[in-house]
């Protein structure tokens, strides 16, 4: 298992290598120039303008722009925001962490309410429980993350003023109040394809030979859903768990900005609002980091779930 | 019974939630007040919230060139000058009790008040005042915001408490740069502490003014929390709340939710696009105000490019266009019909007899189909032409007023294409070294309360370089002459009327078309009073003015 790890780790180099030449290169496809969009367009001399390319290495030539670059990445330093000014290195270390509390929330949210809805709708398959579950699931998806958030926010804090509306506490605990509408509004969004795929497993789990070798030695019905279809479907529950989490990283952004919380999703939009590139490029890189590691978790988990899949 | 009525509340909180997002535009009519922020026996204490719409970038005055990080900065690190709230227009002083201006105008004296502190107790005086301009204009900082020092030759300390500043020529426009966040003070002994300078102004670093308020933290993308300064200065303004916070809410839907309830107490940038929604919490004992604003929504048309390379066609275009049907129709109250001079009322300023003046002179181009048709028979296009209008998806009212001139256009023969852009692919296109577009629609907010700072950037000939302001593309020798003319004067009533006959010449050119002069349209709950935004609001420490009414 650490060899496949450490194998599937080193890997990544050569992926990343190519992914931050991508990354470079398509931030500068944006048309515009960054010197002139700090200065909006205020009536300024070319003399400030060169200093501001200066000092950002925006006057050099393209390929030495990402040596520059790709150096101060393996050395630690993504870069200095343009219009902020701080390190990207910082300014991504202290929001990230609030990104990750959404993200964990979001997926145990996603995965707690997943769970019931994909069991329930396999065993009472074709039912008018089933065909009920369907339209929930299917108004979980259809459902833009911005606008339940919205309707959450009127609900729980407008009105009710139960759930404040905006930002983050002092702590991760106090956090949990804070992120539990912009939570919910995210985890919502994964329930379809998760139950569905939680659904389809188990009734092909319930239709094969040895759950009916079980049920024809007598095992309880109960024993039969929990111990044997549903454990036997958590591959395929997990893996689209994982690729979930990478959907919903994109999904922060637009939620982060609703409920005014300060991750990393805010701080892209922002970054590509701004043409600030280093945010941009910095951020880019340590999402596609992000995702590789989370594919690797997954299937880590399921080669510990499951003894018959070999990790080589 | 109580179970009911949360549920009545649910439901009417869904109601609420599908007319949020069916909704369009907002109605005709406004009922917010113009005006506000008296009233009311001043009460010591408690905490101030004030709604941010976009991200503090940096504390920093070199690095203070938005509506947003301005506030903050004005507050914590206070600049030579300020602008009267009574009177915007008039420059009046802050950290220097006075100043002197040499004959010649090129030469500026100012005395700094003596006594002034900062947060840590050591004492204000020219060597800081030296040390942070010099800060703001250094060529390794590149700050955005030292064009606004251009045409200073020098800044030297002549004793602890006087500033001479040295004009490379005379620019009676200058001194609005230290009556700015951009001129703010800053303690020298405090920023050669830091181990690292480059954290000067940033969360960890922090920033050592003279402020009502004193920094305490930057929690980046979030907020910035601060507490009443004791030993400040102004015995006249003396901090009123406990403690401070500026936080960041970029949404507007959530920002306006949030002062509904009572998590922030006041948010001075609003969109007319939600005034439904802002008049919806009105009854949650917040005041929707419409203040006087320095802002103006024009549209630039590219005088380069076909069609509207001729005078006659961007006339007719101003006559088929309702400047008033389209006000009344999407502000109400929040906005004044455009009309024929670039600057909004608000900043009409230096001289009332000259501006009656050009009150009788100038063509207002109100709507008439008639003349607009004579116009395009007698133009070079007589057949009409097509146009490509951009407009930002931040402000859905200038999309409506392309759609609203699109229509009408048809009836002179020109098509309109109405392009919507985000702000940064408009920047892109506007600052670009080929200004490829026919016309644009911006809502410009003037970076100083003074007419020809306003009028420079978008006429001035100079300005038609890439990355500059004049999106017209328009040049006009006598404009240039007139604006030289007007910047290095500095008797107001003379060049007031110089800026009349700059206004009457741009008028006659017609560059642009005028759609309306939006209104400053403010949230701020009824528990609080003390200050109504000015038209640049964001370069003055107005939290030290502002308090709860008991």
């Amino acid at each position: 298992m650490l060899r496949y790890a450490i194998k599937r780790i080193l890997a990544l180099i050569p992926i990343l290598i190519v992914v931050s030449f991508l990354i470079f290169f398509m931030v500068r496809l944006a048309p515009g120039d960054p010197a002139v969009n700090m200065v909006g367009g205020a009536n300024t001399s070319e003399e400030i303008l060169s200093n501001i390319r200066a000092k950002y290495h925006l006057d050099k030539s393209i390929p030495e722009q990402y040596t520059i670059w790709i150096s101060g990445v393996l050395k630690g330093d993504l870069g200095t925001s343009y219009k902020m000014n701080s390190s990207v290195v910082k300014l991504i270390g202290e929001r990230i962490p609030i990104t990750i509390q959404l993200l964990t929330m979001s997926v145990f949210w996603g995965v707690l309410f997943s769970i019931p809805i994909g069991v329930m709708s396999a065993v009472k398959k074709n039912t008018i429980v089933d065909k009920l579950l369907s339209v929930v699931t299917s108004l979980s998806i259809s459902s833009p993350v911005f606008f339940t958030g919205m309707v959450l926010m009127l609900i729980f804090a407008v009105n009710l003023h139960l759930l404040p509306t905006y930002g983050t506490g002092e702590n991760i605990l106090e956090n949990f109040r804070y992120m539990l509408l912009p939570s919910l509004a995210l985890g919502v969004n994964m329930v379809a394809m998760n139950a569905r795929t939680l659904r389809s497993s188990m009734i092909q789990a319930m239709e094969s030979n040895y759950v009916q070798t079980a049920i024809a030695k007598g095992v309880s019905r109960r024993s039969i859903i929990l111990k044997h279809a549903l454990k036997n479907s958590w591959i395929p529950f997990i893996t689209i768990s994982g690729v979930q989490v990478a959907s919903l990283l994109g999904g922060t952004s637009i939620i982060e900005t609703t409920f005014s919380i300060n991750g990393i999703g805010s701080l892209l939009i922002n970054g590509v609002n701004t043409t600030d590139y280093s945010v941009v490029q910095g951020l880019a890189l340590v999402i596609v980091i992000a995702i590789l590691l989370i594919n690797l978790l997954v299937d880590i988990i399921c080669g510990l779930i499951d003894t018959r899949i070999q990790l080589k | 019974m109580k179970k009911k009525s949360k549920l009545k509340r649910v439901l009417a909180a869904l109601l609420l939630a599908m007319s949020v997002t069916l909704t369009a535009c907002g109605d005709s009519t406004g009922n917010g007040t113009t005006s506000s922020g008296s009233g009311g026996k001043a009460k010591q204490g408690g905490t101030f919230v004030y709604g941010l719409e976009q991200e503090i970038l940096s504390l920093d005055p070199a690095f203070s060139y938005s509506l947003t990080t301005s506030i903050p900065v004005s507050t914590f690190c206070e600049s030579w000058l300020t602008t009267d709230p009574e009177d915007p227009s008039t420059l009046v002083p802050l950290l220097a009790e006075s100043w002197d201006v040499s004959e010649d105008g090129k030469t500026y004296t100012f005395h700094f008040r003596k006594g002034v502190k900062f947060w840590d107790g050591t004492e204000m005086t020219a060597e800081d005042v030296v040390f942070s301009y010099e800060h703001a204009v250094a060529e390794d900082v590149a700050s955005y915001i030292a064009w606004m020092h251009e045409s200073v030759e020098s800044v030297k300390a002549t004793d602890d408490y006087t500033v001479e500043v040295q004009l490379k020529q005379a620019d009676s426009t200058w001194l609005y740069g230290v009556a700015t966040s951009g001129g703010g003070v800053f303690s020298k002994k405090y920023y050669e502490s830091l181990d690292d300078p480059s954290s000067f102004g940033t969360s960890t670093g922090g920033v050592m003014g003279t402020g009502a308020y004193v920094f305490d933290e930057w929690k980046e993308g979030e907020k910035v929390t601060a507490h009443a300064n004791k030993d400040y200065w102004d015995k006249e303004n003396q901090p009123k709340f406990d403690n401070v916070e500026f936080v960041e809410i970029t949404d507007s839907t959530t920002r306006i939710s949030a002062i509904g309830n009572n998590e922030i107490q006041a948010s001075y940038w609003n969109q007319a696009s939600q005034l439904d929604m802002m008049k919806s919490i009105t009854s949650q004992n917040v005041d929707l105000q419409y203040n006087d604003a320095g802002t103006t929504q024009c549209l630039f048309f590219n005088t380069t490019r076909k069609g509207l390379d001729d005078a006659n066609c961007r006339k007719a275009l101003n006559y088929v266009f309702d400047s008033q049907k389209y006000v009344e129709g999407v502000y109400g109250d929040s906005a004044t019909a455009g009309d024929s001079c670039f600057l909004p009322p608000a900043l009409r300023s230096y001289n009332d007899e000259a501006w009656a003046e050009y009150d009788k002179t100038a063509d207002n181009y109100e709507y008439n189909l008639d003349k607009a048709k004579e116009l395009m028979a007698a133009s070079k296009y007589p057949d009409g032409f097509d146009m490509e209008i951009l407009v930002s998806t931040a402000f859905p009212t200038d999309e409506t007023a392309a759609l609203m001139l699109q229509e009408s256009a048809k009836e002179i023969g020109i098509n309109i294409k109405v392009k919507k852009v985000t702000p940064s692919e408009r920047s892109a296109v506007l600052y670009a070294k080929e200004r490829d577009y026919d016309a644009v629609i911006l809502q410009w907010d003037a970076d100083f309360p003074e007419s020809l700072s306003d009028l420079l950037p978008m006429f001035y000939s100079e300005n038609c370089k890439p990355g500059s302001c004049n999106y017209s593309q328009y040049k006009n020798d006598t404009v240039d002459k007139l604006m030289l003319e007007a910047k290095a004067t500095t008797d107001n009533a003379a060049k007031g009327k110089l800026i009349t006959e700059i206004c009457l010449q741009i008028n006659a050119d017609c560059p642009m078309l005028n759609m309306s002069y939006p209104k400053r349209i403010s949230l701020v709950r009824k528990e609080i009073a003390g200050y109504t935004p000015t038209p640049t609001y964001w370069f003055e420490p107005f939290v030290r003015y502002l308090y709860y009414t008991e």
